[in-house]
Formats: structure tokens, C-alpha cells, sequence
């Protein structure tokens, strides 16, 4: 048996001398040399462009739709309303089985008698160029009758409340309370109740590339390839082929690169399924690329939460319990497939989790309102979760006098109590909350910075601190989608193949969109089988060319994929020496692998390599006797033991508060993150930083403002307000490793713990600046308005 | 409206193209030489992923007219990879990691070419301050500013004090 | 977001442009730097039938001195007064403004004459043109004429300018050698109109601030001035105990009209004109 690769920090770098190391991006070099292909760089013969006539309200009954006059327009190949493509196209209900008394009314791609948010599709306008399509747009008149807008989550579900959809009977998508049997009244039981209120804003993702399709239907052969600028293609594939009523291998996606997408675009989006519709009826491509403006009121938006914070706490800091009433407003339909109550239905399964208490009880409600439709954006539901927890655990430091480190130092899960089953029902293989708050106080020398705080207070400047601890889901098993009965797959395949010169490619359907998970398959691979990284290409984006896939969503790719790649490598070794062995007449246990080299285990002897064993294989099968090599491996991976792999971390917040103009400059964050075996610290830190600065921005600038009207304020780039380099502060990054014991590899994953951790340093940081006035504040986005009259100073 | 001849230098080639006055720089790049750097990000001026160089100053692509490049020297991401101008700038990039989904990458690449041919000194502020028209969604900023900082010093721009 | 369509001209001279621009009247525009223009004709929020460019007229451009004014051509680029060593050198607070300016792309496109026509609330330009009284120097096909900045400049995006007028240049008096001035802004960020702003300016004579002036923007449709204010300033100036200055600001500036935006209430932008002044004024005492 050859050696499989376990204890990887154990190995030396001879033995896996790409596991670890924090290679550069081969596939990174032509993104620097402006050579990316995104889907609007792809052009196709006789390729038509589509866009949308979007509603102007964000309630109204469709009186009439009059396309005449833009039927004329130059250039103008087709026009399709939604009772049009009623006809081609299935309507999208997107519940799942494992949310109980979820409700979902049907939505179609494009609005069909009544439009339910100011920015749904209505009309699909096909033409030769974009620039046509839009002028013909401007002359589609359509006649609306204005509805009731529901836009308050607060009085959305009272009696007298507009109800969007009448056949639902309610506003209420879905709602989950989550009790423990030791939960009761608190006040009876513990010293101190503290709470607060909290607020997260609506917001959106802002992706450089705005939402990207090509349909391409070619009727002689039935089938449709699908250009899309995604994160799940084959999720994609499975949505289209039933809504489009196509069969599953008639629909082919490819994605190429993605520009950016952070959840945007793991979604089915009406605008996108549309265009595909549109291509099956015109046996044309049909290009959507979405621009800035639609995609302000067209990309899903995410958080949007009321929550009510409580805990209970001993004069000894002691929790004694965890309680939280969250309220969040989704948009008017739940969208497909992924639905929206994940966000909401993560705060309940994981709040406060990482510290020690037996009292638990989660209120979650999850309204339907007429702004933008709403789902999954980075860190779903995490930084909700993260937030309230660590910012009533600085309150309840503050309310009993201790040290808010001490105060975690005492209550944080133990390092050694591991694997445990938490209050609301999450299990936890093994996290290093200890270990990580400890070096990430060491790393920011945290002593001198309360001394400097102190001195600079007497001086008028008011600087802030602010520790957190937090959790993040990844890796997660099929509990997360597939029982619900959702056909999104959280297993991975991988197939790795020796060509004949000994190079080899791997293909693996998980997806890349700049985090390098190409890069770090290249890695696995080039380790499990035994050559040089720079003999590996990788193939991914391709439901023809890969095995099947979940892509990248809940930071599973490195963890999933990355084990399922690391399975076929190994498989592949051992076919390979194989192979070896009856060529070089002796046994496979006795040879090994090394930067494409057979060589002998105990003599250290190379004998032959994997190019003259591809030169046999392939083209001298003759000399192998009754042998037959097989250099092509699939391997799959699911992660079974735990429904979610949990990593965990620390981060920290210094920051300045001009108290008099309320502005906020942000000194420096440090992070110590936790997620096991890391493949590659370079590309793991850089999701680390691109992610805490995503967080950042709701936390202190983004907002989808929003009238009673219903109508979005601020859908342009100048008034949407995302952070820009000047105002970013340097994150210095620790770690601690505990691999999880579920794969080989031990890799869990990386990508949204940033964006879960930052909104939670930053407001306790904030409020730590603040002691000196006695002020708190809790509704972010924390605007210079807000710090000001928090301070009474209007 | 009838289309109007524009006659430049695009990465120091003579060419000629027509084009209908309101298509701006970037889709006409795009469509009628079929060059990808040149990116659509917004049309509002503000995330310069359309960043490119007229007349050896950067521009927002999207806020200038086709017709308005008539008698100009145009320079995209493709023209400086054949000169090579910025192949150090390009090397910093892809070993720091500073470009994760390329989208910003042409733009940011402009832009701190501008800086770095121009700074007299250099801190990790001054970088920030003058990237600040160029947005990125990916990498929180840090190792583009590391890259360019890298560069900078290795150009010979002397280092300074950051502001407090 | 593709502009809709429209016919463009490139006249060479000023008379070219004016005569295109009667002849195509209310539905053509000039077009300068573009970067407010064209954002709006992408967004469809315009739909000019012609655009006039003026980038082809030499006589716009450029910077030159003259008696006691320097003479800014409308179609100077910001970066050109920017980076100019005798706007540097006679109207140092141009340069502190632009510091704020967008960024260099930006400014590497659009006009000072540009701006000052927009009259956007938040601009740079404008403001300055207020404090330094700057005139207006405008042709049109009855003649040319100069309109002194207080009258040019009238509300909300609205001026003095015609619609067969043509902004030629701007004339601004040079800072006097012993003034100092200086430009503070707080934005959300870097280079982003502000949430509100100040330029201040003011003489050494004797080794005292005099003759203080303040001007506010991107509070309020204009920007807000009031000699009234100066001269309450400068009392405390005189005096010496600079925390007084907040309380006077608010009282002036409660009598005009604030503009709330979507992040700033009135009150808000109140209290932060209070807080710039008096900081201008600290800034202006330094060294």
C-alpha cells in the first residue's frame, strides 16, 4: 500500500511538496494580462441580446402590456411578456421538506398579471445589439394599477396587513423557534438579564461582474448549452432542464470565469431563465448580461434583521442562557432553489453556540415584503449570529464590570471538550476557541493598546477595541440542502487522468471564481499522485466535461472537492504503480512516486517514469501481457459524518471615533482562523481579507435604502455606498489547525469567516470607544448621523 | 444616427473604425476590435473597472465617446503586454495573490501604473488613497497595495512615513 | 445602460459652437469632460438628440495670468489645475480643493468649466468660484458678457448661463501673497462628494488671522456664505476662545436652507458645518 497522505503537517515537503505551500495562481496569469474570459467576452454567430422592461412599482396589477411600437424598432428581433414564456417556462416554488410550514407561492420568470418588486422582469425585449433592445424597452408602455406595498417587517404580519400573496393566507414565509427543555424564564435563574436590540440592513452584493447568460439552444440536436457566469453549474443544469422541460443531458453549462459572486450567483434567476427560454424558441444565442443599475433591484439582497438580544448572566460571568426574538424581511417571493429562510434558519441553529450554556431558545420569523427578492450572500445568516452574540456578550461584560476577555476566557467552549452536541442541536467536531483568543490577544498586543487607549482619551481621542470569537459553517453534508429535497448536490467529484506524456488533468465540477480553488486541486493532485504542479491542468466549469458536482457555496470546495481530488490522486497512484510493477516485473508495495518518477522504496532507485509508462500504456498495451492499466480514476466525496464541519476563530477591531462628526476610521484587524488542514495559507488568507472587508461594508456603509413605496433609493454605485481602498485598514492573520478527522485531507473551509466576523468586532470595538459617554449603538450601518445622535450631539 | 469614422492609435497600431456617436469607449473597444481588457462595470464613472490610457493619462472608458478618440493614442491592458511596461507590476500581482476574479485587475493594473510612474515617494496610504477610483470586491484591497508597494520600492521610489 | 441615440458635432471655435448650438436649440448639449454628462445619457436620465463637443477648441483650454486674475479656460482639466505649479503658486486653495476632487481618472476628463456650469451642490468648483469671487466670463451670439460669481451661480443645478450661452472661461482674482486658506471635507470616502465641506480663507497681518471668510457646501441647493458669519468669526478669532465658533455657525446657517441626503439629515449637516468651522479656522492658526 502506498502511503496515503495523513498528518500532513507530520509529512515532510519532500513527501508532499504542494500541500501547504502558497503557490501563486497558475490559472491567475492571464486575469494579469487582461486575457479572462468572462460570459460578455464570449461571441457566438448570430447571437441576439436581450434586456428587460422592469417594473416601476413594487405592487401592481399588470393592466396591459402594449409592445407595438417597440415591436418596430430598429433592430428588434422578438419580444416576450410573461404570459409568453408562461407557455414554454415552469413556475419556480421554491420550498424544501426539512423547513416545516415554510410557504412559497409560485413565481414565474417573468411577471405574468401582477409584479410583486419595483425591479421584477416583465418584458424581454430581444434585438441585434443591447443598445436596440434598450431603446425598444423605452417605448413598451405598460399599464399598471397600483397595489398595497408591504415594506415594514414590523406590522407585515398584523391582521390588518396587506397580504402579498392571498392563496398563502400570510406574510409569513416561515417561522422556527428552537427551545431547549432547561429553558424558562431566566430572570428567575441568573443575576443579570441583559438585552439589546439589534439591526443589520438590507443589503446586496455588488459584483464587479453584473450577472452574466448565454443561451444557446441548437434545435436540430435538442439541446441547450448554457453560458453562465455561476457558482453551481450543475445545479444550474438540473433547475433549467426541469423548468425548461428539457431532460437532464440536454442541457450542457459552462462556466468560465466568474467576476466575482460571493452567493450572488448560486441562485435561478428569472431574467437568466428567461433568456434561455428565449433561445429555445428563436434557435438563436441570446446574450443577458445584467448592468449596474438593474442589478441593484434584480440581485438578490441579503440580512435585513430586527433581532432582540438576551442573555443571562451570573455576577460570576457565568452564562446562563441565550435567548433572541429574529425578525427579516425577504423579498415577495422565496428564491429558487436554495430558498430564503437559510439565512434565518442558520441564526437559529448556531447563535451563541461556541459558549458554554444550557438555556437556548431561538425565535425566528421570516417575513415576505414587496422590496427586492432575497437569499444566500456570504456568510448566510453568520454575521446576524456572530454579531448579536458577541455584542451582548460585550453588554454583559460591561453590566457585571468584567474584563470582555476574561469574560470569554470563561465561558467559550473548552479546547478539550470536543466533539460535543450544542443546545440548539449542532454538533461540534473539534474547534480551538481557546487557542485562538489567546494568540490573537498575543498578536495584537492587546495590553498595549488599553494603555495607549487610555492615554489618548485624555488627550480627546477616543480609539476602540473590539475581541470577538466566532464559528462558520462549511463543508456541509446533504442535511444542508438535499433532505429537504432540494436536487443540489453536496457531494464531489473529482476524475484524474495520466495522459500518455505523464502529465495529468483533473476534472472536478466544484467551480472557481478567483478563490483558487483550481489552484489548490492542482495542489492536491500533484501531491496524491506524485508529480510536479506544473504537470497538472485543471478542467472544471463543465457539466459535459466533469463528474458531478455541488460547486462552491457554504465554503465547501476546498474541503469537498478538495477531498474528492485528493481520493482520485491517490486512486490513481496505485493504478499507476500498478502498472509500474508489471512493467518493471516486481510488486507495487515496493515502488513509489516522486515529481513524476517511479523509484524504489528502499533503495530510493529511480527505475522508470510516468511518461515512458504512459508511452506503454497507451501505445504499447501489447507488451503488458493479460494486464490492463487503467489511468483514469473517479473518486466522490461527501462529508458523512457531521452535517456541518464547523471552523472557528477570533477577530479583532481597532478602531477611532471622531466623536465630533461621528466618523469612524478603521485602524487595523487581526484574525486568527481555524480551519484545519490549510492547502495553501496565501489563497486562505486572501479569502480571509476579501471576506472581512465584504463585512465591513454593511457594517459601516451599505444599505439598500428603501421608501414606503417600496422603491430603492440608492441603486447606483454613487449613492450605494461600498468600501473603496482608502478607508480599508491591513489585517494581519494568524492560525491555529485542528483538522477535521472527517476526510483525509482534514481541510475544512475558509471563505465567509471574514464576513461572518467583522460586523461583531466592529461593534464592539465601536461601543468599547464609546465608555467614556455611556453610549451604545447596535442598528448598523453605523453612519456619522447615527454616532451623533447617539452622543446627543443632535 | 449615422455612424462616423474615428481614425487612432490603439497599443500603437493605426486603426480605423465607424462607430454611432453613443457608443462610449469601452463598448467600442469590446465589439470593434474585440479587445476584452477593457471592462463594463458600472457606466457611472465610479468602479473604474473601464480604466484605460488616452493620450498617456487613465480615463473612465465608459464616460468618453468613441468619436471622441479621433487623432488619440489609446493604450488597453493587451498594448502593455506587448511593451512590457508593466511586467513587474503584472509579476507582483500574480505572486501576491492581489487579483482573485480578474475583474478589476485591467483597471487596477492602470491605475497603479499611473501612480507608479508618477510617485515621487511612496506609503502604503498614498497607494490607498490613489486606488480609491478602483473597486474591488475580492480582495479587501491589502495585497493589491502590497504589490504596488513592492514594486515601488524595487522602481527605486523611496519609502516615507505613513500618515498617523 | 446604453445611452440613447444622438448626433455629434466637434465644432473647432467657439462661433461654430454657438452657431451648432442654435441650430439644434434646446435639444443639444455641450459636451466637456463628460463625467457628469455622460453618466446621465447612459442612464437615459438624459436623452439629448446632440452632443456639441467642445474639446476640439483650443481657446478653452489653458491657464494664464492676467493683471490680477488667473484666467481658467472652461475646458481646463481638473488634473490640469491640479497639477498646475501657477495655480499652485496664485490661487493655492484650488489645489487644496482638488486634493478632494474624485479621483485622477476622473479629473484627467472633466473641466473646470464643466463643473461650474453643472452647479452641482456638492462640488468642488463652485464653491471655490464663490469664495475667491470669481467671474464668469460667457459668449453667446449677442456678445460676450461677465457675470460675477454670486449671481451666476442661482440654485439647485441652476445658473446664469442661457441656453445659448457658452462658458468661456472663468477669471479668478489671485489670493493676495499673505492669505492662507484651506479646504476640509468630510466624506464617507475618499474622494466621494462630501457629507459636507468647508473652504475657508483669511489674511496674516501681523502675525493675526484677518479678514476671515468661510463658505459651506454640499449642505444646501448652493453653497452657503454669509458676510454677516465672517465678520462673527473673526470677532472670535479676535478673541481667542475658538469653542464659541460652533455656537455662531449654527445660529447663521439655521436661517438658510439645509439639504438633507440619504445618509445626512439637516440637523446633521448643521452640527458638522459647526464642527468644519471651527477646525478651518484651527487649521488656518496652525504654525
Amino acid at each position: 500500500m502506498n502511503a496515503p497522505i495523513k498528518d500532513l503537517e507530520q509529512q515532510s515537503i519532500e513527501q508532499r511538496p504542494w500541500i501547504g505551500a502558497s503557490v501563486p495562481r497558475p490559472n491567475a496569469r492571464r486575469l494579469v494580462e487582461g486575457a479572462a474570459v468572462y460570459i460578455d467576452d464570449i461571441r457566438l454567430p448570430r447571437m441576439l441580446h436581450v434586456c428587460f422592461v422592469r417594473s416601476q412599482y413594487a405592487h401592481a396589477h399588470i393592466k396591459s402590456i402594449d409592445t407595438q411600437a417597440a415591436s418596430k424598432a430598429k433592430g428588434v428581433v422578438a419580444i416576450y411578456t410573461g404570459a409568453d414564456l408562461m407557455k414554454r417556462v415552469q413556475p419556480m416554488v421554491a420550498t424544501l421538506a426539512h423547513f416545516k410550514g415554510m410557504k412559497a407561492a409560485s413565481q414565474y420568470c417573468l411577471a405574468v398579471d401582477r409584479v410583486c418588486w419595483q425591479g421584477e422582469p416583465m418584458v424581454a425585449i430581444v434585438a441585434n445589439s443591447r443598445h436596440e433592445a434598450e431603446d425598444a424597452a423605452q417605448l413598451v408602455l405598460v399599464d399598471y394599477e397600483e397595489l398595497p406595498v408591504v415594506t415594514d417587517m414590523e406590522t407585515a404580519l398584523d391582521d390588518t396587513a396587506y397580504v402579498i400573496h392571498p392563496e398563502l393566507g400570510t406574510n409569513l414565509c416561515f417561522e422556527r423557534v428552537v427551545t431547549t427543555d432547561t429553558y424558562d424564564d431566566l430572570s428567575a435563574k441568573a443575576d443579570f438579564i441583559v438585552e439589546r436590540t439589534f439591526r443589520f440592513p438590507r443589503h446586496t452584493g455588488v459584483c464587479l461582474e453584473g450577472r452574466s447568460v448565454i443561451g444557446d439552444f441548437s434545435s436540430p440536436d435538442g439541446r441547450l448549452t448554457v453560458y453562465i457566469s455561476h457558482q453551481a453549474p450543475h445545479m444550474i443544469q438540473d433547475c433549467y432542464s426541469r423548468l425548461l422541460g428539457l431532460s437532464e443531458s440536454a442541457v450542457r453549462v459552462i462556466c468560465r470565469d466568474v467576476g466575482g459572486s460571493y452567493g450572488i450567483k448560486t441562485h435561478v434567476y428569472g431574467d437568466e431563465l428567461a433568456t434561455c427560454a428565449i433561445s429555445m424558441d428563436l434557435g438563436r444565442p441570446v446574450k443577458f448580461v445584467a448592468d449596474r443599475a438593474e442589478s441593484f433591484v434584480s440581485d438578490i439582497h441579503s440580512r435585513d434583521h430586527r433581532v432582540l438580544m438576551r442573555m443571562a448572566v451570573n455576577k460570576d460571568g457565568a452564562i446562563k442562557g441565550i435567548s433572541f426574538d429574529d425578525r427579516l424581511a425577504i423579498g415577495p417571493y422565496s428564491v429558487y432553489p436554495r430558498t430564503s429562510v437559510v439565512e434565518g434558519n442558520q441564526i437559529v441553529n448556531i447563535t451563541g453556540q461556541w459558549y458554554q450554556h444550557e438555556s437556548y431558545h431561538a425565535n425566528m420569523t421570516n417575513v415576505y415584503t414587496n422590496m427586492a427578492i432575497y437569499s444566500n450572500y456570504r456568510a448566510v445568516g453568520h454575521p446576524v449570529a456572530v454579531g448579536i452574540t458577541e455584542g451582548i456578550v460585550d453588554v454583559a461584560a460591561r453590566t457585571i464590570g468584567m474584563d470582555p476577555i476574561e469574560f470569554r476566557r470563561k465561558n467559550l467552549l473548552r479546547d478539550n471538550n470536543f466533539p460535543c452536541v450544542t443546545p440548539s442541536g449542532m454538533k461540534f467536531e473539534g474547534m480551538s476557541h481557546e487557542k485562538c483568543l489567546e494568540k490573537i490577544v498575543g498578536m495584537m498586543d492587546l495590553e498595549k493598546l488599553r494603555k495607549e487607549q487610555i492615554e489618548l482619551r485624555n488627550k480627546g481621542i477616543y480609539r476602540g477595541i473590539g475581541v470577538i470569537s466566532m464559528i462558520e459553517i462549511t463543508n456541509p453534508s446533504a442535511m444542508f440542502y438535499g433532505v429537504g429535497g432540494a436536487r443540489i448536490s453536496a457531494q464531489d467529484g473529482c476524475t484524474i487522468r495520466m495522459e500518455p506524456s505523464g502529465s495529468i488533468v483533473v476534472l472536478n465540477g466544484t467551480g472557481e471564481q478567483g478563490q483558487g480553488t483550481e489552484t489548490v486541486f492542482a495542489q492536491i493532485a500533484a501531491d496524491a499522485v506524485g508529480v510536479n504542479m506544473s504537470n497538472v491542468r485543471v478542467v472544471g466549469g463543465d457539466t459535459d466535461a466533469t463528474p458531478y458536482g455541488g460547486g462552491t457555496w457554504a465554503s465547501r470546495a476546498a474541503g469537498v472537492g478538495g477531498e474528492a481530488t485528493l481520493q482520485a490522486g491517490l486512486a490513481l497512484r496505485e493504478n499507476i504503480l500498478k502498472l509500474a510493477a508489471v512493467v518493471l516485473e516486481t510488486k507495487p508495495e515496493l515502488l513509489d512516486i516522486r515529481n513524476g518518477s517511479v523509484f524504489e522504496r528502499l533503495t530510493g532507485k529511480d527505475r522508470t517514469t510516468l511518461a515512458e509508462l504512459g508511452r506503454i500504456a497507451y501505445f504499447r498495451p501489447d507488451t503488458l501481457g493479460a494486464f490492463q492499466a487503467e489511468l483514469c480514476v473517479t473518486r466522490h466525496f461527501v462529508p458523512k459524518d457531521y452535517p456541518f464541519t464547523f471552523t472557528n476563530g477570533s477577530i479583532a477591531c481597532h478602531l477611532e471615533v471622531d466623536v465630533e462628526t461621528g466618523f469612524i476610521k478603521l485602524l487595523k484587524f487581526w484574525v486568527v482562523e481555524d480551519c484545519g488542514t490549510i492547502l495553501n495559507e496565501q489563497l486562505v488568507d486572501e479569502q480571509i481579507r476579501g471576506a472581512l472587508v465584504q463585512g465591513i461594508g454593511p457594517t459601516l456603509y451599505e444599505q439598500c435604502l428603501y421608501d414606503e413605496r417600496g422603491q430603492m433609493l440608492n441603486g447606483n454605485m454613487a449613492d450605494y455606498i461600498v468600501p473603496f481602498p482608502a478607508e480599508m485598514p491591513d489585517i494581519i492573520i494568524g492560525h491555529v489547525s485542528t483538522p477535521t478527522k472527517s476526510s483525509q485531507l482534514g481541510a475544512k473551509g475558509a471563505g465567509e469567516a471574514g464576513t461572518a466576523g467583522a460586523p461583531a468586532a466592529i461593534l464592539n470595538a465601536l461601543n468599547d470607544a464609546l465608555t467614556p459617554f455611556n453610549v451604545e449603538l447596535f442598528d448598523m450601518p453605523f453612519t456619522p448621523e447615527k454616532v451623533l445622535r447617539a452622543l446627543g450631539r443632535i | 444616427m449615422s455612424n462616423i469614422n474615428v481614425r487612432f492609435r490603439l497599443n500603437a497600431r493605426e486603426v480605423e473604425a465607424q462607430t454611432d456617436p453613443r457608443m462610449h469607449v469601452i463598448d467600442f473597444l469590446r465589439q470593434n476590435f474585440e479587445l476584452s481588457s477593457p471592462r463594463v462595470g458600472c457606466e457611472h464613472g465610479v468602479c473604474g473597472a473601464c480604466t484605460l490610457r488616452v493620450d498617456g493619462d487613465i480615463v473612465r472608458g465608459c464616460l468618453m465617446l468613441a468619436v471622441q478618440l479621433e487623432g488619440s493614442s489609446v493604450e488597453t491592458i493587451e498594448g502593455l503586454n506587448i511593451s512590457g511596461e508593466i511586467s513587474d507590476l503584472q509579476q507582483a500581482f500574480h505572486e501576491r495573490n492581489a487579483t482573485q476574479c480578474g475583474f478589476c485587475t485591467a483597471g487596477m493594473l492602470m491605475a497603479s501604473q499611473d501612480w507608479l510612474s508618477k510617485a515621487k515617494t511612496c506609503s502604503r496610504s498614498a497607494i490607498r488613497e490613489h486606488l480609491s477610483g478602483n473597486y474591488c470586491r475580492c480582495t479587501g484591497y491589502e495585497a493589491i497595495v502590497d504589490a504596488v508597494y513592492k514594486v515601488a520600492i524595487a522602481r527605486g521610489i523611496s519609502s516615507v512615513k505613513e500618515d498617523a | 445602460m446604453k445611452s440613447s441615440s444622438f448626433a455629434y458635432e466637434r465644432p473647432t471655435d467657439v462661433q461654430q459652437a454657438l452657431a451648432s448650438k442654435a441650430r439644434w436649440g434646446l435639444s443639444a448639449k455641450y459636451l466637456a469632460g463628460g463625467q457628469s454628462l455622460i453618466p446621465a445619457m447612459n442612464m437615459r436620465f438624459n436623452s439629448s438628440t446632440c452632443l456639441i463637443d467642445l474639446n476640439g477648441i483650443k481657446s478653452l483650454r489653458g491657464i494664464r495670468e492676467d493683471g490680477g486674475d488667473l484666467v481658467i479656460g472652461a475646458l481646463t482639466r481638473h488634473e490640469e489645475v491640479a497639477s498646475s505649479d501657477l495655480v499652485q503658486k496664485k490661487i493655492p486653495l484650488l489645489v487644496q480643493a482638488s486634493r478632494y476632487l474624485a479621483h485622477v481618472a476622473i479629473r484627467n476628463r472633466g473641466t473646470f468649466g464643466g463643473s461650474v456650469a453643472l452647479a452641482h451642490p456638492d462640488a468642488e468648483w463652485p464653491a471655490a468660484c464663490l469664495l475667491l469671487n470669481a467671474r464668469m466670463r460667457i459668449a453667446s451670439p449677442n456678445g460676450a458678457r461677465e457675470v460675477p460669481a454670486p449671481e451666476f451661480f442661482q440654485g439647485l443645478y441652476a445658473t446664469a448661463l442661457q441656453e445659448d450661452d457658452l462658458l468661456e472661461s472663468i477669471a479668478i482674482p489671485v489670493q493676495p501673497p499673505k492669505e492662507r486658506s484651506c479646504v476640509l471635507e468630510l466624506a464617507r470616502r475618499h474622494g466621494d462628494f462630501a457629507t459636507a465641506a468647508v473652504m475657508a480663507r483669511a489674511q496674516v497681518e501681523n502675525g493675526s488671522l484677518k479678514h476671515f471668510a468661510i463658505i459651506f457646501f454640499a449642505v444646501g441647493d448652493l453653497p452657503l456664505c454669509d458676510k454677516e458669519l465672517d465678520k462673527s468669526i473673526q470677532q472670535i478669532i479676535d478673541g481667542g476662545d475658538l469653542s464659541q465658533i460652533p455656537d455662531v455657525v449654527k445660529t447663521a446657517l439655521m436661517k438658510q436652507n439645509l439639504r438633507a441626503d440619504l445618509y445626512s439629515n439637516q440637523k446633521t449637516k448643521l452640527h458638522l458645518c459647526s464642527v468644519l468651522a471651527r477646525r478651518a479656522v484651527e487649521k488656518l492658526l496652525e504654525n
